[in-house]
Order: C-alpha cells, then structure tokens, then sequence
C-alpha cells in the first residue's frame, strides 16, 4: 500500500511538497523533481526557504504560519503570483504560471503544511489569446458600427448638399401624414425646382452648378422654419414639407422663398441670377397618399413652368389633373 | 437582534480582521487596498425587507459571483462573499492592473484567471475574518479552501440563496481602490449554538468593560 501511494504521489500531475513546522521539506514528488531537476534525496530534510526561495516573501511566510500554527488553507492564483517552484536553469521562467494550495495536515501532535502546485501556463496563455481576440474583435465591432452609421447617413442624404434625399424624404412624408391624420393638421407638399439651371451648367461648368445647388440648399433651409423639411431629389429639383395652420399659410411660405431668390448669387467671382418655380399640393385638401401629393404637386409646378417661371402656384384639381 | 452596543464592537472587530486581510492583498496586488465594513447585522433572511436597499443583491436578478467557505468544530457555520458579477470583474480587473478596459454591464463573461484571483481574494478575507472569530472566541477552527460559482439569480429563487441558514451575520463590504469602489456583502451563517457563543462572548466583554 505504502509503495502504491508513494508511485501515486510521484506520478500525480502536480508537484506536492510537505514541510513541517521548522519548514524543513519531508514530502518533495516527482512531478517537481522533474521540474526543478533536483532529486527526492537532495530536497527532503532542507529548508524549504533555501529549496525555493521565493518563500522567503513575507506573504508566502504568512501563508504557511498561517496553514501550521492556525490550521487555515489558502489558494493562490497564478495571475497573481505567476510561479512559486522556479524550473531548472535554462528554461524560461518567465512564461510558467502555477496555482499553490496550501493546506493543514495533522499527524498525531504535528501540524504540515501541504503545498500542492498546479502548472497554469497553458491556460494562461489560452486566457491572453482569448483576451486579445475579444479585444480585436469589439474593435471590429466598433469600425462595423462606425460604417453602419455612415452608410445609413448615405443612404438617407445627398452627398452634395448634406440634405435629406428621395428616400428620407418619402419616409418623412408618410411619417407626417399619419400624425396629421391623427391630429387633424395640415401640411403643404412644395415643389421647387431652379429655372434655366441647365444655363448655369452649361455657361460656368459643373463646379460652379454645384456651388450654386449648395447655395440653394442653404437658402431654402435658412428660409423655411425648423420643424419643416427640405430635400433634394436630384438635379435641380428640391421639395419641402410644410406643417400648416391654414391652407393659405402655404402661399406664405412660398412667397418668402421666391424672396429668399431675389438676390444673385456669387460664386468663383460670378453674379448668377436664379429663380424658382414653385408647385404646392396640400394635405388632406389634395390628397391623403404621399405618391398622390408628390403628383399634385409636380403637376403645379410644371404649370408655373410652362406659364413663364419665377413663381409658385397651387394644385388646381379641375385644370391641373 | 443585535443591539447597538453589540452592533459597535462587532463592526470594530471585523474592520480590525478586514483592515488585516486588505494589507495581505494589498501586498500580493502590489497597490493599496482599503476594505470597510460599514454595518453589520444579525438577521433572519426572512425577516429582511426587499425594499431595503442593502440587501439589493438578495432580490435582484441577475449573474452573482458567489464564494463559500465551510468552517467547522466548536464555531460552525459557513461564510459567503457576494457580488453582482460586474463588481466582481472591476474587482478582478483591479487586482489584475487591467482597471483601464471597459466592463460591459451585467456581462458575466469572467475568465478563468479572474476567477481564479476572485478564488483568492475571498480566500484572504474570509480566512481573515473567520479566523480572527475563532482567535476572538478562543476555539480552533477549521476551513477549506473557499468553493467559487457564478449563478443566475432570478426573481423567484433569491430567497433560495441562503434557505438552510436561520440567522446570518451580514457584513456589508466595500473595496476602495483608485477611484473605483466596489460593494458586496459577506453573509457568514452560523449555526444556533455558534451564535449563541458569539453573543455571549461579546456580552462578556461589553460587561466587562462597564463593570
């Protein structure tokens, strides 16, 4: 039996290591004599301090006065204390990481301390990777959610004037007629698009038209009141959405933009001219679809168009259908 | 059940033994550790009101890190330290110099090298606080090493948490470092006769400094 013990002790998984109260070693296995490369019979009957000197800490001294003279056990982890039994020379200390238990033993009067080291150092190493990966990973993360808002943002403006587009714009349409639906309100649906435009292009070139379509941005923005909404739709072609109290509030607004466009424009040293054509549809009066007030409204400002521009006019049901 | 005079020399005695097991981690962390013990109490679980913020970490759900340690002989009974499992990372992150990195709240995902630290640092106080009853009362105890576990507390199992113990010492704690303060609580449970010799210890000394 005591043979069985003895193979067991040496060929157990962890170094185990008994001293008593004089710290003097009296059990040293063969899983630290691999280890440490020193044998049974060079470590027991010496002093653990001279053993391993890393015992010489006060900390550790506590710990084992504490196992011999108060019976209590006491766990250390390896992230905190890295190593205890330090291998044999040559190897590289630095990257072992060990688990001690220490625990009371009592044989008739005699108290031992048990010390019962556990190598960490591949699990450690399994915890740094795994760290690193989740810290490349919510960095990820981080760049994914980044290029997710950006690409929402693009999806929703246009890139030139930063305005809401098409798409924005729809959505808002629908979102405003069914809370004006709810509370009864009324809201007017503009059509502005830029007269002879096409000129500007043509006569200054691109740079200048897109100067020009940044300025309007800006005036149709700066005029209209913030709880409105003004989009670009491509080209030349803006809309708004008004919230009205009264129907003819719409005429208002109209008219401060055609007056927002009496001043030229000065781009790259060039005094441009431009007006605008205005069509309005109103809610509900004209409609209750987002599709049918974007029509009507369409429909208006062609007729501005065709009758000599720089104006605004309102959806006529009986003559513009 | 206790009274207050009861009530100041157990919060000054386990400030003593708590002050002695922060030096000991404060050492091993290598960065000063200041651990409190505000109030302690003497309670039944059953008798403690949900409303009471104090006992936060009984009725709320969530992940808790739980630690226990099982003491024995002539003082019985069994010691645990709670906390919700995002202190017990602050907690860990501390003594592990990684206070920098962001916790995500009520994300349980603890490694195993902070549990392993959570494992010791538990071990340290409650061996302290245990171990210095024992040397208060005169008697010879004995432990284990402290059994750690995450669990999921939902609404109608926190009174399961402590169902077998009667009457509880619950210590409420807090862990002071870099500006970060992380609270728990100790709840040790001790068996009738454990109490009983507590009190009588304590009702001893209290005569004995008014006679």
């Amino acid at each position: 039996m005591g043979n069985l013990v003895s193979q067991a002790l040496n060929k157990a998984n962890m170094g185990i290591m008994i001293v008593d109260r004089h710290l003097k070693v009296v059990v040293w296995n063969g899983w630290l004599e691999r280890l440490t490369g020193k044998s049974r019979e060079e470590v027991v009957g010496q002093n653990l301090l001279e053993v391993c000197p890393r015992f010489k800490s006060n900390v550790y001294l506590n710990i084992l006065q504490n196992a011999l003279y108060h019976g209590q056990s006491r766990f250390c982890s390896s992230a905190l204390h890295k190593a205890f039994i330090l291998p044999n020379e040559g190897e590289d200390e630095h990257l072992i990481r060990q688990n001690m238990h220490v625990e009371p033993l009592y044989q008739e009067d005699r108290c031992y301390a048990l010390i019962q080291i556990t190598d960490m150092t591949n699990m450690n190493t399994r915890v740094y990777k795994l760290k690193n990966l989740i810290k490349e990973l919510e960095t990820e993360y981080t760049k994914i959610k980044i290029s997710e808002k950006i690409s929402k943002h693009m999806s929703l403006h246009d890139p030139l004037t930063g305005l809401p587009n098409r798409l924005a714009y729809n959505d808002r349409l629908a979102w405003a007629i069914s809370n004006a639906q709810r509370s009864d309100s009324k809201l007017a649906v503009m059509f502005v698009d830029a007269d002879g435009f096409k000129q500007v292009n043509d006569t200054y070139g691109h740079d200048v038209g897109d100067q020009v379509l940044l300025e309007m941005a800006k005036r149709l923005s700066e005029t209209i009141p913030t709880t409105d909404t003004v989009a670009r739709l491509g080209g030349d072609e803006f809309i708004i959405l008004s919230h009205l109290k009264e129907d003819h509030d719409a005429e208002i607004i109209a008219k401060q933009l055609e007056a927002a466009f009496s001043t030229h424009f000065k781009i790259a040293g060039n005094y441009i001219n431009l007006s605008i054509s205005i069509g309005i549809s109103l809610f509900p009066k004209h409609g209750q679809e987002p599709s049918e007030l974007l029509r009507h409204a369409d429909r208006a400002m062609y007729k501005i168009k065709k009758n000599g521009k720089n104006g605004y006019g309102i959806f006529e049901p009986e003559s513009d259908e | 059940m206790l009274n207050d005079m009861q009530k100041d020399l157990l919060t000054e005695l386990v400030n003593v033994y708590v002050g002695q097991a922060a030096n000991m981690l404060s050492e091993i962390v290598d960065k000063r550790i200041v651990l409190n013990i505000p109030e302690v109490e003497l309670i039944s679980i059953s008798d403690v009101d949900p409303g009471d913020r104090r006992y936060n970490i009984f009725f709320s759900e969530g992940h808790l890190f739980r630690s226990s340690l099982q003491f024995g002989y002539e003082f019985q009974g069994k010691a645990f330290l709670m906390f919700p499992v995002e202190q017990a990372k602050v907690l860990a992150n501390i003594c592990l110099g990684e206070l920098g990195e962001t916790i995500i709240p009520d994300d349980p995902s603890l490694m195993d090298t902070d549990l392993d630290v959570l494992k010791e640092v538990s071990n340290v106080l409650l061996n302290a606080i245990i171990g210095e009853f024992g040397n208060f009362l005169e008697i010879k105890l004995e432990y284990v090493l402290p059994d750690i576990e995450l669990i999921y507390v939902t609404n109608s199992d926190q009174q399961i948490l402590l169902q077998n113990e009667v009457y509880v010492l619950v210590l409420h704690t807090s862990f002071l470092l870099a500006d970060t303060d992380v609270t728990g609580i100790i709840v040790i449970a001790l068996s009738m006769n454990s109490i009983s010799s507590l009190l009588a210890k304590m009702d001893a000394l209290l005569e004995a400094d008014h006679g």
